[in-house]
């Protein structure tokens, strides 16, 4: 019967993978393709069919720096097994280097696939020979290698001559403040730009006078290099980007043998306990259930990568989506705003961003689809503390609940009474709201029952590594097309709405009757 | 009193045997002491016993409360001291406590006597328990785990190499503890590597290895049985020829 489980749960994981790459991986690769396609085939009527390449390049090296800084900073100096290698025959820089090609294969793994749509996509439309193809695919496969060696050196620098960063705490801060001012900084050229007058640039060739694009070329000017070679096929500029890549290897590999071991061995991880410090707390009763509830999100808010990825991200889209608008130059006072969502394709639009947005922040959150991998090593308290299965996971889907829905009612809540939505409509918007939103959480912690991810060395891999998001994501993508797609539909749009909300409250139910019976025994099998 | 039944419990589709039908009872007012190898299929043993893997034939039984159809039951009466400590290190030390008190029903002022007692033992002061557990040593953690455990006063004790990381003083607290607790009545079950602890502690040992119990019975047994008396000799011979 045992063996009966696993293989039943083998198989489900099989046809999950499956279903992801064939409905979400290959489909969002195509689109990325596609859209590279279509970028080029307009840039080459201005004669600069390398600009779409260089800016597309620039935000995945931009990307690259923001998700990078913790990575490597974690990789090099606070991961646990560091102290069991330091005591071992091994230089500096073999250790970095080994370290560091191990985190650029992690960050290529994920991005990879986007650069080979990329190139393919401008393979297709500007087409390419067979040494342009092949070289501009190890180049795209390359392409992290600046700006990490960057990182990592400046890293260095700073841990050999600075004595602020001694804690893995410092370094999270200082890199989610690097984020937050990237963050700001690319809204305020975001709202600065004028599209017309890029069109004008582009056309000119003077592309390189814009803000964005000249920061860009000076921070990251492998960019440029690549996206030259591939629209001109000249060799320089790969040869030029080669050489870059192997200087900034070779700095990184002196810097490591001349900082390495006094930066790593000056950090003092082990935090000073006061034993004079105050008893500002006490006993405090609870009830089991609340004791769980307070834990759960202590602990959320206490982790910085739980935080950031599971609590900041559902607030991070309302700036997007206020960016957008200002770029689009819309009027954002009430008049305006409530005729504008008057009329049906408007509301219809409008009902149908509301539930992306809902579904799309609720899988992104890995609230559920990360709410029993979070526990980690300490998974077995689950099994052995006298508390039901069912009442540990009802608290679970409570503490992922609040944050989601925090995250988006109050906004959508603002949102159908400042535009104007009649009483009934406005409910029937915020009853989809939460039973979206629930339908993704619980969907997520189905899947995470199934198999969790309990060994992770710090936080941020529990989540990163976690394949039970990426399966969530891929049926929430599904799901929230065929729902929100249906709304188009030649019918009214309340009426549509209506149905899906129906609909999506029959699935909350049965798929909350099958994580009593099925997640619960899922829960149960973990460690057998 | 725990009662194991023909506990047989294997991973990777049988091929890796953790427990072969392993059988034996902890008396009330015993401090029975669990020995082995590495892997020898101690803490899959004690898991089961805990509830937190099921074993594939058997039955565990605790005070009367068969684990398979009264969990709960059974782990109420139950303090799990797992043989890692690093468990919801962002929490203060006070929150650690307090929860492991709410989820078994402790009363407020029960779980502030008991706090300032088990403290008191171990040599903490309490404005450590205001701080974070990221802070505190492996020892500190341990010790707060013991704390947390035995915050509601189980009638059974089952302990996982409790004596890991705790200083000399601690370490002869906790088995005064033990043995305080077993003459009261009560059941203790703690599993060790350091033979001298069980020679001095324990009624009765139980030695298991490869997932059978080879031995169950007191020191003096097993002494008398080999020629020398040398524990640490004979532990080494019987494993050997299990």
């Amino acid at each position: 019967m045992e063996e009966a489980g696993n293989k039943k749960r083998k198989a489900w994981i099989l046809g999950f993978t499956a279903f992801v790459l064939l409905f979400v991986v290959i489909p969002v690769t195509v689109m990325t393709g596609f859209f590279t396609f279509i970028l080029t085939k307009g840039l080459m009527q201005t004669g600069h069919p390398e600009f779409g390449i260089k800016l597309m390049y620039g935000l995945i090296s931009i990307f690259t720096v923001v998700f990078g800084i913790n990575v490597i900073f974690n990789e090099l100096y606070f991961e646990d097994d560091i102290s069991y290698l330091l005591p071992l025959p091994l230089k500096p820089e073999e250790l970095v280097l080994s370290r560091f090609f191990a985190v650029f294969i992690g960050e290529n793994m994920m991005q990879f696939a986007v650069v080979i749509a990329v190139v393919t996509g401008f393979g297709i439309a500007h087409p390419m020979n067979v040494f342009q193809w092949i070289i501009s695919l190890v180049a795209g496969f390359l392409l992290p290698v600046i700006p990490m060696a960057v990182i990592a050196i400046v890293g260095m620098l700073l841990m050999t001559f600075t004595r602020f960063i001694k804690k893995k705490e410092t370094v999270r801060r200082i890199s989610y403040a690097i984020i937050i001012l990237i963050l700001a900084a690319g809204a305020m050229m975001l709202l600065s730009i004028d599209i017309s007058e890029i069109v004008i640039f582009i056309i000119e060739g003077t592309a390189s006078n814009i803000l964005f694009v000249k920061i860009l070329d000076i921070i990251f000017p492998q960019t440029g290099l690549i996206a030259d070679f591939m629209a001109t096929g000249s060799v320089w500029p790969v040869l030029v980007f080669a050489a870059i890549c192997l200087l900034s290897l070779v700095l990184l590999s002196g810097c490591a043998r001349l900082f390495y071991m006094e930066s790593v061995t000056r950090l003092n991880e082990t935090t000073h306990v006061q034993k004079n410090a105050s008893s500002s707390q006490s006993v405090v009763f609870r009830s089991a259930g609340m004791s769980l509830f307070v834990k759960e999100m202590r602990v959320l808010v206490r982790t910085p990568a739980f935080l950031t990825n599971c609590v900041a991200a559902n607030f991070v889209w309302p700036a997007f989506v206020l960016i957008f608008a200002k770029i689009l130059r819309a009027d954002l006072g009430r008049p305006a705003v409530s005729a504008y969502f008057a009329e049906q394709p408007h509301k219809t639009a409008a009902m149908a961003v509301i539930l992306a947005i809902t579904m799309v922040t609720a899988a992104m959150n890995c609230l559920g689809s990360d709410s029993f991998s979070r526990e980690g090593k300490g998974f077995d308290y689950i099994k052995f503390i006298p508390v039901s299965y069912k009442l540990q996971w009802n608290v679970k889907t409570a503490a992922a609940m609040v944050w989601t829905l925090a995250g988006t009612v109050p906004f959508f809540a603002f949102f159908v009474i400042y535009a104007g939505f009649d009483v009934l409509s406005a409910i029937l918007v915020m009853v989809m709201v939460i039973a979206s939103g629930f339908f993704v959480t619980e969907l997520g912690m189905l899947l995470d029952s199934l198999n969790p991810k309990l060994f992770w060395l710090d936080a941020l891999s529990a989540l990163r590594e976690n394949y039970n998001t990426v399966f969530c994501m891929g049926i929430t993508i599904v799901a929230c097309g065929l729902l929100a797609g249906a709304l188009f539909l030649p019918v009214p749009v309340m009426v549509t709405c209506g149905i899906e909300t129906f609909i999506l409250c029959i699935a909350d139910v049965v798929l909350y009757l099958i994580s009593m019976r099925t997640g619960v025994r899922n829960l149960m099998q973990i460690g057998e | 009193m725990i009662e194991a039944l023909n506990l047989s419990k294997s991973f990777n589709s049988g091929a890796a045997v953790a427990a072969d039908n392993i059988s034996f009872t902890c008396a009330d007012g015993e401090i029975v002491g669990f020995i082995g190898p590495n892997g020898a299929g101690k803490t899959t043993t004690i898991k089961m016993l805990t509830g937190i893997i099921r074993p594939d034939s058997g039955k565990v039984v605790i005070n009367g409360f068969d684990m398979a159809e009264k969990p709960l039951d059974c782990k109420r009466i139950i303090g799990y001291i797992s043989d890692n400590p690093d468990m919801f290190v962002k929490l203060t030390g006070y929150e650690f406590i307090n929860f492991m008190a709410d989820v078994y029903g402790v009363p407020e002022n029960v779980r502030a006597e008991r706090i300032d007692y088990f403290a008191e033992q171990f040599g903490m002061e309490k404005s450590v328990f205001s701080q974070r557990m990221t802070g505190y040593s492996h020892g500190m953690r341990q010790k707060t785990m013991i704390i947390a455990t035995l915050v509601h006063d189980p009638k059974v004790w089952i302990l996982d190499e409790p004596m890991v990381g705790l200083d000399p003083q601690s370490a002869f607290n906790l088995k005064r503890m033990m043995r305080e607790h077993a003459d009261k009545g009560n059941t203790v079950l703690f599993s060790t590597h350091v033979l001298e602890i069980a020679e001095k502690v324990c009624d009765r040992i139980m030695i298991i290895d490869t997932g059978k119990l080879i031995y169950t019975g007191t020191m003096d047994a097993l002494k008398n049985g080999e020629e020398g008396g040398d524990l640490e000799k004979i532990f080494l011979k019987m494993t050997a020829e299990a």
